[in-house]
């Protein structure tokens, strides 16, 4: 199955905050609202479970594309092109805004700006 | 003319590329291993012309997007990382005829797969070379990581699957932990990432938290190699040998190198790294390395791993340079970069070219094997002897400056622990030689003949000797970044 295997691994990446990916995105507007609060131990918080993301995450991505030779069950895949559609229309999307991210921070920024303003 | 500008896409776009034609050609295999040939070839020449530029008073730069309001996806071609670029682009062509003599003598699986991923890490170190500020530095680094993996765990068996683990948890896991945290700061304090000729940090950061911000740097940065960081290059070593010739003796670990230099010379700035005095942690700890790895490397019996203890320790006499920070030291590092770059790409060319001619792989089994394969014992002295620092070969340039910088910044135990260093180096790399010249003979050991893996290794040892001669054009470029 490799466009789902891709796609699983494109969002895998995405949640592990890797560059190119949406996720590095939010995750560097996060750590720098971390040093301008200069809160320390959220900032260690962070940082360490990037790291044991990665642990887990990575279990999956091994799973998926290395071969099992002591696995000797055979899975009947059922193909069905439809259900395609979603996973690759997301995960093409996770990587274009995560290169050309400018238009999507831009609109968040409104919106962000938009809530503080009425709660004032 | 071709404006600067497009010899960056020229450079840039072949590695990027070539993986799609790759695909295409996967059943024609002549067509499809030629491609990245060609590739590296179209790259190199727009380097060439890129450098020229660059040497001229020019400045390559070239703008995509912004990523951010502040901060661009652009490239912007410093001195250093001309250095860098034509290293990679141009040992790209030798280890591209290399690894169609090595994957096909030893007739690996997935080749296809395996032209691809080489294909896009070279990508990666292009990029990182000329990014043209921190973050893009290290979206490409990230990259690179991520393309390296799949070449790392190659094989596929329980072994190399593990070893590529240990690989990516320290690089990926210490550049999540330490170094995007550490360009964060710089960003939040400065309020730019851009790299500047004499550095950004000057007026506007703390100089009391200039040794921990550069101790997050240079342990963020895996590449580097710096203990106890360095687990992961012999780990790496369960890859095919094109790719630990490429990658990890040139492409990755430089990468390391280079963004430290990079942080050291266009973010903290020579004389703030001297008025904060945040070097001095890291001269110690790049020595300790350096002395440490040479030592693990003499009781190693496996040639690669020997190898990659080598290049643990030659990649700190890079961090040292930097951690100086004068100008002879500075030298040192970036024309480090280069002639240890060529010179270690020449040891792996042979011992890749040694394991598909004999399988050989232990050195304690080398023993006489120098008279049948002369041309590759041959390279690989050369390439040896450079490592060492013996003239007239490239690497005595760098061991000299680095010499003459710490004698001008009067470390006197530094300069001895540098001497005791070329000791070792000497031994365990002068061993293997003797050994294949001089024992007697192993008439059990069957060689077969593959000339697409010896010649490579010829070409760079003539590069080794070449780059003695033709220093110049390279202190002038160190020039430029120290002006």
């Amino acid at each position: 199955m490799p466009v789902t295997s891709i796609s699983l691994t494109v969002v895998i990446l995405s949640l592990l905050g890797i560059p190119l990916t949406i996720g590095f995105i939010s995750k560097v507007y996060l750590l720098k609202a971390v040093f301008s609060h200069g809160n320390w131990p959220i900032l260690f918080i962070i940082v360490l479970t990037s790291f044991l993301a990665l642990g887990y995450a990575w279990q999956m991505i091994e799973n998926i594309w290395m071969k099992q030779s002591d696995d000797n069950t055979t899975l009947t895949i059922k193909d069905d092109p439809k259900i395609y559609i979603p996973l690759v229309v997301l995960a093409v999307f996770n990587i274009i805004f995560g290169i050309y991210a400018y238009p999507i921070v831009n609109s968040a920024f409104n919106a962000s700006a938009a809530i503080f303003w009425k709660a004032l | 003319m071709i404006s600067s500008t497009n010899f960056i896409y020229l450079a840039l776009l072949p590695p990027l590329l070539a993986p799609i034609f790759i695909f295409i050609f996967k059943n024609n295999q002549n067509l499809r291993d030629s491609v990245g040939l060609i590739g590296s070839l179209i790259s190199f020449y727009a380097t060439i012309n890129i450098t020229n530029d660059l040497m001229n008073g020019g400045s390559p730069t070239l703008y995509l997007f912004n990523i951010f309001s502040d901060l661009s996806l652009s490239f912007k071609v410093t001195p250093l990382g001309a250095v860098f670029g034509l290293l990679c682009s141009g040992l790209w062509i030798l280890a591209a005829i290399y690894s169609i003599g090595y994957m096909r003598g030893n007739n690996e699986k997935n080749q296809t797969r395996f032209y691809i991923f080489y294909s896009l890490s070279i990508f990666g170190a292009l990029c990182v070379a000329w990014s043209s500020n921190l973050l893009v530095l290290f979206i490409f680094y990230e990259f690179l990581t991520f393309a390296t993996y799949p070449l790392v765990v190659h094989k596929e068996t329980d072994e190399s699957i593990k070893a590529s683990r240990l690989y990516l948890g320290i690089l990926v896991g210490s550049s999540l932990m330490l170094f995007l945290p550490a360009i964060i700061w710089v960003w939040y304090s400065v309020g730019t990432l851009n790299f500047a000729d004499g550095g950004i940090l000057n007026n506007t950061f703390d100089p009391v938290y200039a040794p921990i911000l550069l101790f997050l740097f240079v342990f963020g940065i895996g590449k580097a190699a710096l203990m106890p960081l360095h687990w992961w290059l012999p780990a790496a070593m369960v890859a095919p040998t094109p790719v630990s010739a490429l990658l990890h003796a040139v492409a990755v670990v430089k990468a390391g190198v280079f963004s430290i230099l990079m942080v050291i010379c266009y973010i903290f700035g020579p004389e703030f790294m001297n008025t904060s005095g945040s070097g001095k942690f890291l001269i110690w700890a790049s020595t300790i390395t350096l002395f440490l790895s040479s030592v693990i490397a003499i009781r190693k019996n496996d040639i690669k791993a020997r190898l990659a203890y080598s290049t643990v320790s030659q990649l700190s006499y890079i961090i040292l340079g930097g951690a100086i920070a004068t100008n002879y030291s500075l030298i040192a590092s970036v024309s480090n970069i280069m002639m240890h770059g060529v010179g270690k790409i020449t040891l792996f060319f042979c011992a890749g070219a040694i394991y598909v001619s004999t399988k050989i792989t232990k050195i304690t089994d080398l023993n006489g094997i120098g008279h049948k394969m002369p041309l590759t014992f041959i390279a690989f002295s050369i390439g040896a002897l450079s490592i060492i620092g013996i003239p007239p070969l490239g690497g005595s340039w760098s061991k000299f400056y680095l010499l003459l910088g710490a004698a001008q910044s009067e470390l006197t135990i530094i300069i001895i622990i540098l001497a005791i260093s070329t000791l070792l180096n000497t031994y365990y790399l002068l061993d293997p030689v003797f050994r294949a010249f001089f024992m007697d003979k192993n008439e059990s050991v069957k060689t077969v003949n593959h000339p697409l893996t010896v010649y490579p290794a010829l070409c760079s040892a003539f590069l080794v000797i070449l780059l003695f001669f033709y220093i110049d054009p390279l202190l002038q470029l160190v020039n430029l970044i120290i002006y």
